[in-house]
Protein backbone atom coordinates (compact mmCIF):
# COMPACT_ATOMS: atom_id res chain seq x y z
CA UNK A 1 0.00 0.00 0.00
CA UNK A 2 2.89 2.33 0.76
CA UNK A 3 4.15 1.91 -2.82
CA UNK A 4 0.72 2.74 -4.12
CA UNK A 5 0.81 5.99 -2.17
CA UNK A 6 4.08 6.98 -3.82
CA UNK A 7 2.41 7.65 -7.16
CA UNK A 8 -0.59 9.95 -7.13
CA UNK A 9 -1.80 8.98 -10.59
CA UNK A 10 -1.77 5.28 -9.76
CA UNK A 11 -3.45 5.93 -6.45
CA UNK A 12 -6.24 7.98 -7.99
CA UNK A 13 -6.68 5.48 -10.80
CA UNK A 14 -7.29 2.89 -8.11
CA UNK A 15 -9.65 5.25 -6.30
CA UNK A 16 -11.59 5.82 -9.53
CA UNK A 17 -11.87 2.08 -10.15
CA UNK A 18 -13.13 1.45 -6.64
CA UNK A 19 -15.32 4.53 -6.24
CA UNK A 20 -18.36 3.45 -4.23
CA UNK A 21 -21.84 3.80 -5.64
CA UNK A 22 -24.42 5.28 -3.32
CA UNK A 23 -28.01 4.24 -3.74
CA UNK A 24 -30.24 6.95 -5.14
CA UNK A 25 -33.56 6.08 -3.55
CA UNK A 26 -33.15 7.89 -0.28
CA UNK A 27 -31.59 11.01 -1.77
CA UNK A 28 -34.07 11.28 -4.60
CA UNK A 29 -37.05 10.96 -2.32
CA UNK A 30 -35.57 13.32 0.19
CA UNK A 31 -34.68 15.97 -2.37
CA UNK A 32 -38.12 15.93 -3.93
CA UNK A 33 -39.82 16.03 -0.57
CA UNK A 34 -37.54 18.76 0.65
CA UNK A 35 -38.18 20.92 -2.40
CA UNK A 36 -41.89 20.77 -1.78
CA UNK A 37 -41.53 21.25 1.95
CA UNK A 38 -39.19 24.19 1.57
CA UNK A 39 -41.42 25.86 -0.98
CA UNK A 40 -44.43 25.55 1.27
CA UNK A 41 -42.55 26.77 4.33
CA UNK A 42 -41.03 29.70 2.49
CA UNK A 43 -44.31 30.69 0.98
CA UNK A 44 -45.99 30.72 4.37
CA UNK A 45 -43.07 32.55 5.96
CA UNK A 46 -43.14 35.23 3.26
CA UNK A 47 -46.84 35.78 3.83
CA UNK A 48 -46.44 36.02 7.59
CA UNK A 49 -43.51 38.42 7.34
CA UNK A 50 -45.31 40.53 4.75
CA UNK A 51 -48.38 40.89 6.96
CA UNK A 52 -46.23 41.61 10.00
CA UNK A 53 -44.14 44.19 8.09
CA UNK A 54 -47.19 46.07 6.90
CA UNK A 55 -48.73 45.90 10.35
CA UNK A 56 -45.63 47.31 12.06
CA UNK A 57 -45.21 50.00 9.42
CA UNK A 58 -48.86 50.98 9.78
CA UNK A 59 -48.53 50.97 13.56
CA UNK A 60 -45.49 53.25 13.54
CA UNK A 61 -46.85 55.62 10.93
CA UNK A 62 -50.38 55.65 12.30
CA UNK A 63 -49.19 56.08 15.87
CA UNK A 64 -47.06 59.09 15.08
CA UNK A 65 -49.71 60.60 12.80
CA UNK A 66 -52.27 60.19 15.56
CA UNK A 67 -49.93 61.74 18.11
CA UNK A 68 -49.16 64.85 16.09
CA UNK A 69 -52.77 65.33 15.07
CA UNK A 70 -54.06 65.57 18.61
CA UNK A 71 -55.09 68.96 19.89
CA UNK A 72 -52.28 70.50 21.89
CA UNK A 73 -54.08 70.30 25.22
CA UNK A 74 -55.07 66.70 24.74
CA UNK A 75 -51.60 65.83 23.48
CA UNK A 76 -50.06 67.34 26.55
CA UNK A 77 -52.59 65.53 28.70
CA UNK A 78 -51.79 62.22 27.01
CA UNK A 79 -48.14 63.14 27.17
CA UNK A 80 -47.16 62.29 23.64
CA UNK A 81 -46.23 65.63 22.15
CA UNK A 82 -44.18 66.62 25.16
CA UNK A 83 -42.04 63.53 24.89
CA UNK A 84 -42.02 63.11 21.15
CA UNK A 85 -41.76 66.84 20.41
CA UNK A 86 -42.72 66.38 16.80
CA UNK A 87 -44.94 68.17 14.35
CA UNK A 88 -46.56 67.37 11.03
CA UNK A 89 -43.37 68.36 9.20
CA UNK A 90 -41.61 65.21 10.32
CA UNK A 91 -44.25 62.88 8.95
CA UNK A 92 -42.37 62.22 5.69
CA UNK A 93 -39.35 61.20 7.73
CA UNK A 94 -41.52 58.91 9.82
CA UNK A 95 -43.00 57.45 6.70
CA UNK A 96 -39.51 56.86 5.35
CA UNK A 97 -38.50 55.23 8.61
CA UNK A 98 -41.55 52.99 8.46
CA UNK A 99 -40.71 52.00 4.92
CA UNK A 100 -37.14 51.23 5.94
CA UNK A 101 -38.40 49.05 8.77
CA UNK A 102 -40.64 47.23 6.30
CA UNK A 103 -37.80 46.72 3.83
CA UNK A 104 -35.50 45.48 6.61
CA UNK A 105 -38.11 43.01 7.80
CA UNK A 106 -38.62 41.83 4.25
CA UNK A 107 -34.90 41.26 3.84
CA UNK A 108 -34.87 39.32 7.08
CA UNK A 109 -37.69 37.17 5.73
CA UNK A 110 -35.90 36.59 2.43
CA UNK A 111 -32.59 35.82 4.10
CA UNK A 112 -34.14 33.52 6.67
CA UNK B 1 -18.96 16.04 -23.09
CA UNK B 2 -22.65 16.08 -22.21
CA UNK B 3 -24.29 12.71 -22.57
CA UNK B 4 -27.54 12.35 -24.47
CA UNK B 5 -29.45 11.36 -21.39
CA UNK B 6 -28.29 14.47 -19.56
CA UNK B 7 -29.35 16.70 -22.43
CA UNK B 8 -32.69 15.02 -22.69
CA UNK B 9 -33.53 15.27 -19.00
CA UNK B 10 -32.15 18.78 -18.69
CA UNK B 11 -34.31 19.98 -21.55
CA UNK B 12 -37.39 18.40 -20.03
CA UNK B 13 -36.64 19.86 -16.62
CA UNK B 14 -35.96 23.30 -18.09
CA UNK B 15 -38.82 23.61 -20.52
CA UNK B 16 -41.53 21.68 -18.72
CA UNK B 17 -40.39 21.91 -15.11
CA UNK B 18 -40.62 18.14 -15.06
CA UNK B 19 -40.03 16.66 -11.61
CA UNK B 20 -39.57 13.25 -13.20
CA UNK B 21 -36.80 14.56 -15.48
CA UNK B 22 -35.02 16.21 -12.60
CA UNK B 23 -35.29 13.08 -10.52
CA UNK B 24 -33.56 11.23 -13.35
CA UNK B 25 -30.75 13.77 -13.23
CA UNK B 26 -30.50 13.28 -9.48
CA UNK B 27 -30.33 9.53 -9.98
CA UNK B 28 -27.63 9.86 -12.61
CA UNK B 29 -25.36 12.17 -10.66
CA UNK B 30 -26.09 11.89 -6.97
CA UNK B 31 -23.60 9.13 -6.26
CA UNK B 32 -20.67 10.85 -7.97
CA UNK B 33 -21.49 14.16 -6.35
CA UNK B 34 -21.83 12.59 -2.91
CA UNK B 35 -18.52 10.80 -3.35
CA UNK B 36 -16.83 14.05 -4.44
CA UNK B 37 -18.24 15.83 -1.41
CA UNK B 38 -17.11 13.05 0.89
CA UNK B 39 -13.63 13.47 -0.51
CA UNK B 40 -13.76 17.23 -0.03
CA UNK B 41 -15.12 17.04 3.52
CA UNK B 42 -12.81 14.34 4.83
CA UNK B 43 -15.61 11.77 4.73
CA UNK B 44 -17.90 13.86 6.91
CA UNK B 45 -21.04 12.09 5.79
CA UNK B 46 -23.70 14.37 7.32
CA UNK B 47 -22.02 17.45 5.90
CA UNK B 48 -21.56 15.83 2.49
CA UNK B 49 -25.24 14.81 2.48
CA UNK B 50 -26.39 18.28 3.48
CA UNK B 51 -24.30 19.95 0.82
CA UNK B 52 -25.40 17.42 -1.81
CA UNK B 53 -29.05 18.03 -1.00
CA UNK B 54 -28.63 21.79 -1.03
CA UNK B 55 -26.82 21.46 -4.33
CA UNK B 56 -29.68 19.58 -5.92
CA UNK B 57 -32.21 21.99 -4.46
CA UNK B 58 -30.36 24.94 -5.94
CA UNK B 59 -29.94 23.10 -9.22
CA UNK B 60 -33.68 22.49 -9.35
CA UNK B 61 -34.50 26.12 -8.62
CA UNK B 62 -31.95 27.43 -11.12
CA UNK B 63 -32.17 24.81 -13.85
CA UNK B 64 -33.44 27.50 -16.24
CA UNK B 65 -30.08 29.27 -15.84
CA UNK B 66 -28.06 26.24 -16.89
CA UNK B 67 -26.67 27.17 -20.30
CA UNK B 68 -25.41 23.69 -21.21
CA UNK B 69 -21.98 24.90 -22.24
CA UNK B 70 -20.44 22.52 -19.75
CA UNK B 71 -21.61 19.14 -18.55
CA UNK B 72 -24.47 18.98 -16.09
CA UNK B 73 -22.13 17.40 -13.55
CA UNK B 74 -19.66 20.28 -13.88
CA UNK B 75 -22.51 22.70 -13.22
CA UNK B 76 -23.60 20.67 -10.23
CA UNK B 77 -20.06 20.51 -8.96
CA UNK B 78 -19.76 24.27 -9.20
CA UNK B 79 -22.92 24.74 -7.13
CA UNK B 80 -21.62 22.22 -4.60
CA UNK B 81 -18.24 23.95 -4.45
CA UNK B 82 -19.91 27.32 -3.79
CA UNK B 83 -22.18 25.73 -1.22
CA UNK B 84 -19.25 24.10 0.53
CA UNK B 85 -17.39 27.39 0.60
CA UNK B 86 -20.38 29.13 2.13
CA UNK B 87 -20.60 26.40 4.78
CA UNK B 88 -16.94 26.84 5.62
CA UNK B 89 -17.42 30.58 5.97
CA UNK B 90 -19.89 30.02 8.81
CA UNK B 91 -17.54 29.74 11.79
CA UNK B 92 -20.12 28.37 14.20
CA UNK B 93 -21.38 25.58 11.99
CA UNK B 94 -18.35 23.95 10.47
CA UNK B 95 -14.83 25.20 10.77
CA UNK B 96 -12.37 24.31 8.06
CA UNK B 97 -10.52 22.02 10.41
CA UNK B 98 -13.56 20.38 11.90
CA UNK B 99 -13.32 17.28 9.78
CA UNK B 100 -10.91 15.11 11.63
CA UNK B 101 -12.14 11.64 10.97
CA UNK B 102 -13.23 9.68 13.95
CA UNK B 103 -13.55 6.15 12.67
CA UNK B 104 -15.93 5.22 15.43
CA UNK B 105 -18.25 8.20 15.02
CA UNK B 106 -21.71 8.10 13.53
CA UNK B 107 -20.51 10.57 10.91
CA UNK B 108 -18.86 7.79 8.97
CA UNK B 109 -20.99 4.96 10.23
CA UNK B 110 -22.79 4.07 7.04
CA UNK B 111 -19.74 4.15 4.78
CA UNK B 112 -18.14 0.83 4.10
CA UNK B 113 -15.13 0.60 6.43
CA UNK B 114 -13.04 -1.04 3.68
CA UNK B 115 -12.60 2.26 1.86
CA UNK B 116 -9.33 2.95 3.59
CA UNK B 117 -7.65 4.30 0.46
CA UNK B 118 -10.52 6.71 -0.15
CA UNK B 119 -10.37 7.81 3.46
CA UNK B 120 -6.63 8.31 3.30
CA UNK B 121 -7.01 10.48 0.20
CA UNK B 122 -9.74 12.51 1.86
CA UNK B 123 -7.68 12.90 5.01
CA UNK B 124 -4.71 14.14 2.99
CA UNK B 125 -6.92 16.49 0.95
CA UNK B 126 -8.36 17.93 4.16
CA UNK B 127 -4.95 19.36 4.96
CA UNK B 128 -5.25 21.64 1.93
CA UNK B 129 -7.45 24.72 1.48
CA UNK B 130 -10.85 24.00 0.01
CA UNK B 131 -10.16 25.54 -3.39
CA UNK B 132 -6.95 23.53 -3.78
CA UNK B 133 -8.53 20.26 -2.75
CA UNK B 134 -11.41 20.89 -5.15
CA UNK B 135 -9.00 21.51 -8.00
CA UNK B 136 -6.99 18.41 -7.16
CA UNK B 137 -10.09 16.26 -6.90
CA UNK B 138 -11.32 17.39 -10.29
CA UNK B 139 -7.87 16.94 -11.80
CA UNK B 140 -6.77 13.66 -10.28
CA UNK B 141 -10.05 11.86 -9.68
CA UNK B 142 -12.47 13.29 -12.25
CA UNK B 143 -9.66 13.79 -14.78
CA UNK B 144 -10.88 17.17 -16.00
CA UNK B 145 -8.51 19.29 -18.04
CA UNK B 146 -7.07 22.48 -16.60
CA UNK B 147 -9.45 24.56 -18.69
CA UNK B 148 -12.46 22.50 -17.66
CA UNK B 149 -11.51 22.94 -14.02
CA UNK B 150 -11.09 26.68 -14.52
CA UNK B 151 -14.54 26.85 -16.12
CA UNK B 152 -16.16 24.65 -13.51
CA UNK B 153 -14.80 26.52 -10.52
CA UNK B 154 -14.80 29.94 -12.21
CA UNK B 155 -11.11 30.25 -11.49
CA UNK B 156 -8.32 31.74 -13.62
CA UNK B 157 -6.38 29.11 -15.58
CA UNK B 158 -3.10 30.19 -13.99
CA UNK B 159 -4.54 29.71 -10.51
CA UNK B 160 -5.71 26.23 -11.43
CA UNK B 161 -2.22 25.30 -12.65
CA UNK B 162 -0.66 26.70 -9.49
CA UNK B 163 -3.07 24.73 -7.31
CA UNK B 164 -2.27 21.55 -9.22
CA UNK B 165 1.50 21.98 -9.12
CA UNK B 166 1.68 22.91 -5.46
CA UNK B 167 -1.20 20.71 -4.43
CA UNK B 168 0.28 17.57 -5.93
CA UNK B 169 3.42 18.01 -3.86
CA UNK B 170 1.49 18.74 -0.69
CA UNK B 171 -0.85 15.84 -1.26
CA UNK B 172 2.01 13.46 -2.00
CA UNK B 173 3.76 14.53 1.17
CA UNK B 174 0.62 14.12 3.27
CA UNK B 175 -0.07 10.67 1.82
CA UNK B 176 3.49 9.53 2.33
CA UNK B 177 3.37 10.68 5.94
CA UNK B 178 0.02 8.95 6.38
CA UNK B 179 1.42 5.70 4.93
CA UNK B 180 4.53 5.90 7.11
CA UNK B 181 2.41 6.57 10.14
CA UNK B 182 0.18 3.63 9.31
CA UNK B 183 3.18 1.36 8.72
CA UNK B 184 4.59 2.26 12.12
CA UNK B 185 1.19 1.71 13.73
CA UNK B 186 0.78 5.35 14.66
CA UNK B 187 -2.58 5.94 13.03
Amino acid sequence: MTNQYDDLDTLFAYARDTEPYFEAEQTTTFVSAKVIEERATRSLRYKLWSVLSVFIAALVFGGVAWAVSLPQDLAEWVGVSRYLDIDVGVLPAVLLLSLMVTVCLWFVAVDD
Amino acid sequence: MMSYSDTHWVQLAKTQGSHHAFNQLVRLHQSALRYSLLQLTNFNEPLAQDVAQETFLKAWKNIHRFEERASFFSWLYRIAYNELNSVYRKPCEYSNNAFSVDESSAAVGSIDPDFSVHRDIARALALLPVDRRSVLHLHLHRQLTHQEIADTLDMPLGTVKTHINRGRKQLQEALTNSASCRASGGL
